[in-house]
């Protein structure tokens, strides 16, 4: 065929996708220089998905790509012909990046566009103008150094995204040394991606570094680089995140890695208000308030002290206020950890301007492949209905079907079905109704963990879990997000929030530390067959399997018999 | 051109019964959404045309240079000949809202193989030998691109079997370029130039009168006449393989199905394909890594088009799969089609969910009935017993009459016993 390249991996769309053949030979090359360019979209098991947008290619150009580059690559690996308007609008998207620069000058901070038509059309915007001051010359303009922030976002909507050379201010010097061993003597280093991402974002101190957003595979030790940039910045430091056991865990991980004291890190949480060197803080915390007229009190912390460094953990759930408030932090360094970049809300672009460029994006099947992250397998259970519920679920209403559904008692069956298949492994039972998590805890007499079980209580089991004491956890959504329990190998979903995505990330992610031995996981859903709930579980199925999961599907028979 | 032009090694190729795949497309669209049509002209709104369009099998840019495969002419030939053989009725409610919808004939031929459904349409050609032009239309399927509605029967055999003998000596699968092919057809063996032609040429060329009949004109005329039987009949029905050499020249060859067309062979077998590369992922969708137009139509059956030419062309979904076990096909046909595409085994939770699908599926009847409500179940007995096997009793007070015929004779039974129907 003419212009046909079989052995090539990429077919480029002209709706600016590409997709790319992972058992073609030239696979890995081709990945490792299209994640420097186009946003991972889907990764099932032969084909996997990227997309090109004007965020990926001012994220590849913030990182030094030319868009020379890009297109060669797009011609080098391309099986077919590339559509001659995805190159045009490759080389349009990164001619906007860096026309525009923001300075700090004597006077204060300057916009600097690179020709006298675009200043124009930059003074005529009217999303721009109430930004400016003053017209410093025929392409340069005086800002407040409070609108910074607002002007790159407001840049980022007009399409010519501004590179922030303003620096930042240094912030509170603070001595942050690694440990060779943790405290709990164990041998502690830095793997060679989490020392590059710091890298990455450090960039040696120079203004082209500094703020930014790392992108790792849950399980990959985001929490490690996020350390390892605090080590790098040598400043005092805001950590927000997404609950109060995150906080827990983020100090008990700085505590075990770094030479940093109990007395230096803080917890500023409904618990406690302490501001120091360190301080990790909520999301909920700070975007609390009595009413909703009242302004949010809380967001003061970010004048608390004189921060060197902020990092924004889970950054894809960044809440809006804490947006509005990162826009008069531009002068301090960011770092927003994360595991997608993609956002329910759609503001990925307000992350860029805000936040920062990507610095660093590993794929996860490479982090597989090194050993680095679990493999893991995921299995569907599929278990009629009993008897007795059917009539009930057939004349409820939808809520209820599913609720029904997923409460089917006959799942303490199958679970235990697992467990035996799993003697000894640290299993987490997880579900989204406090009674039937309770209800099964007591069943197979294991304890259970809620949001309404006291921090002591969730403190002790989390210990003796990760101690290996307790083998199997019972827990409802409170362990969705950043529950960070190292050991566990099983996690068996017993019910889930119908057909959330994310949950689904975030459970998974609870078993894909890596693991002696064989290095596997193994994720079980268990599913009533033909009722809502199974329509739902499609959904997960599919997002399960385009993050390129090996998927199975049982029956309950099949369970009997045995599991595979 | 005096020598036979010789063999060709054609660089891309293109085979497909076009023409019942966009039959395929257009009823299997119609199947899962009845299309709306005008109540004038029983043509369908533009609005759906695009739509179906969007859904034809793609064909390479270099086919459709040749002119004859633009969607809109397809879309024409296919709706055409559904209609033509019975596969689709129009039907509104009372004078309103007219569609397009799939008759029982129409759905019998949807799930047959692919095989099957080219095989019916080239038996009723063999059946039609000698008929040119439906009752009905004359732009479809018996129209070869010869305009012969003037003929007397025995001049359409004879032109039928002049057309089909210029590519009977063609051997299978070796490819001619179609240019040198139609001109040597043209100089040395035109029908029109050896015989005593005059009142055929008549009939065939209503023009006659401005038509002067020279070697020249008579050679273009029978090269114009092998072309359109070429490009709308041979290679629609995917009698021919069409390919392109290294120059870029359109070439030809005789497949497996042209044979059995042309009565070479009495046996039906499906071409050998190349290689192509399909993907079935386990996130259900379909992938084409080369083009490969001739399952399209197959995959088009059972899932949703989310593309064209290469790429992420096919989404298999519960709404797909139940459309199709609508229509009679099994789990089985869709899974051995999947497996037959798809370039890797298909992973297992795929299959598991599409036969998850077809087994939810039920099939109910719904009927007409006559209830007769009763004021208390003694009444309710007493008619039982008036209407013996003609009455069943559905709850206490509520009887089920069996047919209307029945009805007077019991009104008559029960008004002799006090009974009177309000």
């Amino acid at each position: 065929m003419t212009g046909f390249f079989p052995d090539n991996p990429l077919i480029v769309q002209s709706d600016q996708t590409v997709l790319v053949e992972v058992d073609s030979p030239r696979y890995e090359a081709a990945r490792d220089e299209l994640v420097r360019f186009a946003e991972l979209v889907k990764s099932p098991e032969h084909v996997h998905t990227y997309r090109i947008t004007p965020l990926s290619i001012w994220n590849a150009c913030a990182a030094g790509v030319t868009p020379a580059e890009i297109v060669t690559v797009l011609h080098e690996f391309s099986k077919y012909p590339v559509p001659e308007h995805v190159t045009i609008q490759v080389q349009d998207f990164a001619s906007r990046y860096g026309r525009l620069r923001l300075l700090r000058e004597e006077d204060g901070l300057v916009l600097e566009a690179d020709t006298l038509p675009l200043a124009e059309e930059i003074v005529h915007n009217k999303l721009a103008i109430p930004l400016l001051t003053n017209r410093l010359g025929p392409t340069r303009f005086g800002i407040r150094a409070g609108d910074r922030g607002q002007l790159k976002q407001a840049l980022v909507k007009i399409g010519f995204p501004a590179e922030d050379l303003a620096g930042y201010t240094e912030g509170e010097a603070l001595s942050i040394a690694l440990r060779d061993m943790t405290l709990q003597e164990t041998p502690f280093a830095l793997r060679p991606y989490q020392s590059d991402a710091a890298g990455a974002f450090h960039a040696n101190g120079q203004l082209r570094g500094g703020s930014g957003v790392i992108v790792l595979p849950c399980g990959a030790g985001k929490t490690i680089v996020g350390m390892a940039c605090m080590h790098l910045v040598q400043s005092s430091t805001l950590i927000l995140t997404t609950s109060i056991t995150a906080v827990r865990q983020w100090k008990a991980e700085l505590l075990d890695k770094t030479r940093l004291q109990e007395d230096q890190i803080g917890e500023y949480s409904g618990h406690s208000k302490a501001i120091l060197p360190v301080t990790i803080a909520t999301y909920n915390i700070l975007t609390w308030r009595k009413h909703k007229d009242e302004a949010f009190k809380h967001l003061d912390l970010f004048d608390g002290r004189n921060w060197g460094l902020i990092i924004y953990d889970e950054v894809h759930l960044l809440p809006a206020p804490v947006f509005q408030v990162t826009a008069t932090l531009q002068a301090r360094r960011r770092l927003g950890l994360t595991a997608t970049l993609v956002r329910e809300d759609g503001r990925e672009d307000d992350v860029f301007a805000l936040i920062g460029p990507k610095k660093a994006d590993v794929p996860w099947k490479v982090l597989e492949h090194q050993g680095w992250i679990a493999k893991a397998v995921c299995t569907e259970i599929r278990l009629p209905m009993p008897d007795n519920l059917r009539m009930h679920y057939a004349v409820a209403d939808k809520r209820a079907k599913f609720r029904i559904a997923s409460e089917n008692p006959d799942k303490t069956q199958v679970l235990q079905a697992i467990l035996d298949r799993h003697p000894g492994e640290p299993t987490l039972i997880i579900g989204m109704y406090v009674d039937q998590v309770k209800q099964i805890a007591n069943h197979l007499g294991i304890p259970s963990l809620t949001g309404s079980t006291a921090q002591s209580k969730r403190d002790r089991l989390f210990d003796e879990f990760k101690t290996g004491r307790l083998s199997v956890l019972a827990v409802s959504k409170v362990a969705n997000f950043a529950v960070d329990l190292p050991d566990a190998t099983v996690a068996i979903q017993i019910s889930g929030t119908f057909g959330s995505r994310q949950e689904e990330a975030q459970r998974l992610g609870r078993i894909l530390r890596p693991k002696p031995g064989a290095n596997q996981a193994y994720f079980y859903s268990l599913v009533s067959h033909d009722t809502t709930e199974q329509d739902f579980a499609h959904k997960r199925q599919l997002f399960l399997c385009e993050q390129g999961y090996t998927y199975h599907i049982l029956d309950v028979d099949q369970v009997r018999k045995g599991l595979p | 051109m005096k020598k036979p032009p010789e063999p060709v090694k054609p660089v891309e190729t293109f085979q497909a019964a076009l023409l019942v795949q966009d039959m395929t497309t257009v009823l299997s669209l119609c199947h899962a959404n009845p299309m709306r049509v005008r109540a004038a002209d029983n043509q369908l709104f533009s609005k759906t045309r695009t739509l179906i369009e969007d859904h034809l099998v793609n064909v390479p840019d270099w086919v459709i240079s040749l002119n004859i495969y633009n969607p809109t002419l397809r879309l024409d030939l296919a709706c055409h000949l559904l209609d033509d053989l019975g596969f689709v009725s129009t039907r509104g409610k009372q004078g309103k809202d007219f569609r397009m919808e799939v008759s029982k004939k129409g759905l019998a031929w949807l799930v047959l193989t692919e095989a099957q459904r080219v095989r019916f349409m080239f038996d009723l050609l063999h059946e039609h030998q000698g008929r040119w032009t439906s009752k009905r239309h004359t732009r479809t399927l018996w129209w070869p691109g010869v305009n012969v509605s003037w003929l007397k029967k025995d001049e359409k055999c004879l032109v039928k079997t002049a057309l089909d003998g210029a590519f009977q000596d063609l051997p299978p699968t070796v490819f001619y370029r179609l240019e040198d092919f139609l001109t040597y057809q043209s100089i040395q063996a035109n029908p029109l130039k050896e015989r005593d032609t005059g009142d055929l040429l008549k009939r065939l060329f209503s023009y006659w009168n401005y038509f002067r009949a020279t070697e020249e004109n008579l050679e273009t005329k029978w090269k114009e006449f092998i072309f359109n039987y070429t490009t709308h009949r041979l290679v629609v029905m995917g009698a021919l393989c069409l390919g392109r050499d290294q120059d870029g020249k359109v070439c030809l060859a005789l497949t497996a199905w042209g044979q059995y067309y042309l009565g070479l062979t009495d046996e039906f077998i499906m071409p050998r394909q190349e290689a192509r590369e399909v993907l079935v992922q386990p996130n259900f969708e379909i992938v084409f890594l080369s083009p490969y137009a001739s399952v399209e139509a197959e995959i088009g059956r059972f899932a949703e088009r989310v593309g064209k030419g290469v790429g992420t062309l096919f989404k298999i979904t519960k709404a797909s799969i139940l459309h199709a076990a609508d229509a009679g096909l099994t789990a089985k046909q869709v899974l051995s089609t999947l497996e037959k595409v798809s370039t890797k085994s298909v992973p297992p939770n795929i299959s598991r969910e599409i036969a998850g699908w077809f087994d939810s599926c039920r099939q109910i009847h719904i009927k007409s009935t006559i209830l007769i409500h009763c004021p208390d179940e003694e009444t309710a007995l007493k008619i039982q017993s008036l209407g013996k096997q003609d009455v069943t009793p559905l709850s206490g007070h509520i009887l089920e009459l069996s047919s209307a015929k029945a009805k007077k004779i019991l009104i008559a039974k029960l008004r002799k016993q006090g009974i009177f129907v309000r």
